[in-house]
């Protein structure tokens, strides 16, 4: 049970002493009048009074005003003073006129507290189920993170013994092996490996989608640098990687970038004809407040027939002998997404592939 | 200096008995010839480590470096890693995360925490010849 004290000095108190005040200095203020009006208008002044007390404090207090109005009104501007008989229906009409209107007009003012209460109450109902449903998202990313990172590790766990042991028994036991057993232990091992690179693509894809997107200024050469130069395998002589176009700057995110831009040089460098070194080109070019990356391989290319259905999730276009799990380019089609860009690609079969995606200039 | 000095040993701690057996051997195709002593889990780990602060002569050699599983049950290798790190007998040790899968945030907080490196399940054996080639050779205790 809250103490009383400050419940009396709360706002409805408050409310009905502002009433009574300014019906009391309206007083003050009608008194040196007096002599000049005499008593033809003893209303006057108090109509703002009530208006002002209904407006601020609501019904109760725009009574309290109205009636203590009429009572002083009656004692001091309205013949006979002190009174409080009624001596004709004139005034008696022009009494009633100032209660009824009063009445009337806290009314009104009462309404429109309650108006206003009712929508601030309404308000913060609206902003504790944005609260909620805020708290409930973070949970079920945290939820999401949990799964994904147990899945990278617990799934996989299993999935390196049988690699390993494949692996083992193909390189160790190999000579104690009949041929067929060999090539059984073969598909084992191929079997394993297809797994494990899918679910460590699903992850990614996983984590895309679950990404706490914040954006700011990433310019491109050091984002395609930064992927370039991290890798063993770009800087070998065999692979060749110019990316001095890259001359803009995009607003994105650092790790979804990252992704999107590893995504298509692995592509541009897997899907190239036997025999051919693979040789890439990235750079960038302004269309307004869109930012354009060009990545431009030597590679087998893409029939148009097949380009349509590249991006989507688990589908490849046909070619035979090339390892890929089709989950690369879905995974690059949600992260630009994520970015609020565009990606796509021209292609010819045997003319090599000009992917490029789209993000906002910074 | 005997000839046939024991090498100090090299220490894996990680809950899944597969993933040893593959390191293993991937320290053996590296030509890799320290013992290699296996502790389950994080506490045992750390029981071991802990008779060498300080330290004291005993009939164990101090490991030169340790493979720590990032993914395990109670103590996970992020914590011995932690503790070790504040040991000074313990400073000489050579710390290497093992993790199933490579997570970036995971690799920052080991290099934070002072590990030596991190790594996702298993790297070549070229690359554990060389971390063990900057490893001192035997002295004596």
């Amino acid at each position: 049970m809250p103490p009383l004290a400050p419940r009396l000095i709360g706002r409805p108190f408050l409310r009905y002493l502002t009433a009574l005040a300014v019906v009391v200095a309206v007083t003050f203020l009608r008194i040196p009048l007096a002599p000049l009006l005499g008593s033809s208008v003893p209303f006057i002044l108090y109509f703002p009074a009530v208006v002002f007390a209904g407006w601020q404090g609501g019904f109760g207090p725009g009574l309290l005003a109205t009636f203590l109005s009429a009572f002083l009104a009656k004692s001091w501007f309205f013949e006979p003073y002190g009174i409080f008989t009624i001596p004709n229906w004139g005034s008696a009409f022009r009494l009633g006129v100032f209660l009824a209107s009063g009445t009337l007009i806290s009314y009104l003012a009462g309404r429109l507290h309650q108006r206003s209460a009712d929508l601030e109450a309404e308000q913060k109902r609206l902003e504790a189920t944005v609260t909620e449903r805020t708290e409930h998202l973070e949970r079920a990313l945290k939820d999401m993170e949990a799964f994904s990172y147990s899945v990278s590790h617990d799934l996989r766990a299993p999935m390196r013994s049988i690699l390993g042991y494949a692996e083992v028994l193909i390189e160790e036991h190999a000579a104690s092996l009949r041929p067929d057993a060999r090539g059984h232990l073969e598909r084992i091992r191929v079997a394993a490996t297809r797994l494990d690179q899918l679910t460590t693509e699903l992850l990614a894809l996983a984590k895309v989608s679950g990404t706490k997107i914040e954006t700011r200024a990433i310019a491109l050469r050091e984002a395609v640098g930064g992927v370039v130069e991290s890798s063993a395998r770009w800087g070998s002589a065999d692979v060749s990687i110019t990316y001095e176009g890259c001359q803009h700057t995009v607003l994105g995110n650092h790790t979804l970038l990252n992704q999107v831009v590893q995504n298509l040089l692995e592509n541009a460098v897997k899907f190239v004809a036997p025999d051919v070194k693979p040789r890439i080109r990235l750079w960038s070019e302004a269309h307004g407040n869109v930012v354009r990356l060009w990545i431009v391989d030597n590679g087998i290319g893409i029939a148009p027939a097949d380009q349509q259905r590249l991006f989507h999730l688990l589908e490849r276009a046909p070619n035979q002998g090339y390892h890929g799990t089709g989950i690369g380019l879905a995974i690059v089609e949600r992260a630009v997404a994520k970015m609020e860009g565009r990606v796509g690609v021209e292609s010819e079969l045997g003319n090599g592939s000009r992917f490029w995606i789209e993000l906002a200039r910074a | 200096m005997k000839a046939d000095q024991l090498l100090p040993p090299i220490v894996v701690v990680d809950d899944n008995d597969d993933d040893v057996a593959l390191l293993s051997r991937q320290l053996k195709a590296a030509g890799v010839k320290h013992p290699l002593l296996h502790f389950r889990n994080g506490g045992d780990a750390f029981m071991f480590l802990k008779q060498f602060c300080p330290p004291a002569s005993t009939r164990v050699q101090m490991p030169v470096v340790v493979f720590l599983d990032v993914n395990m049950q109670g103590l996970s290798g992020f914590d011995v890693l932690v503790w070790a790190r504040q040991q000074p007998a313990l400073a000489g040790i050579k710390f290497y995360m093992l993790s199933g899968a490579r997570e970036e945030w995971d690799a920052q907080i080991a290099a934070k925490l002072g590990a030596n490196d991190y790594f996702e399940k298993f790297p070549a054996p070229a690359v554990f010849a060389e971390l063990l080639s900057t490893v001192a050779a035997p002295r004596m205790q």
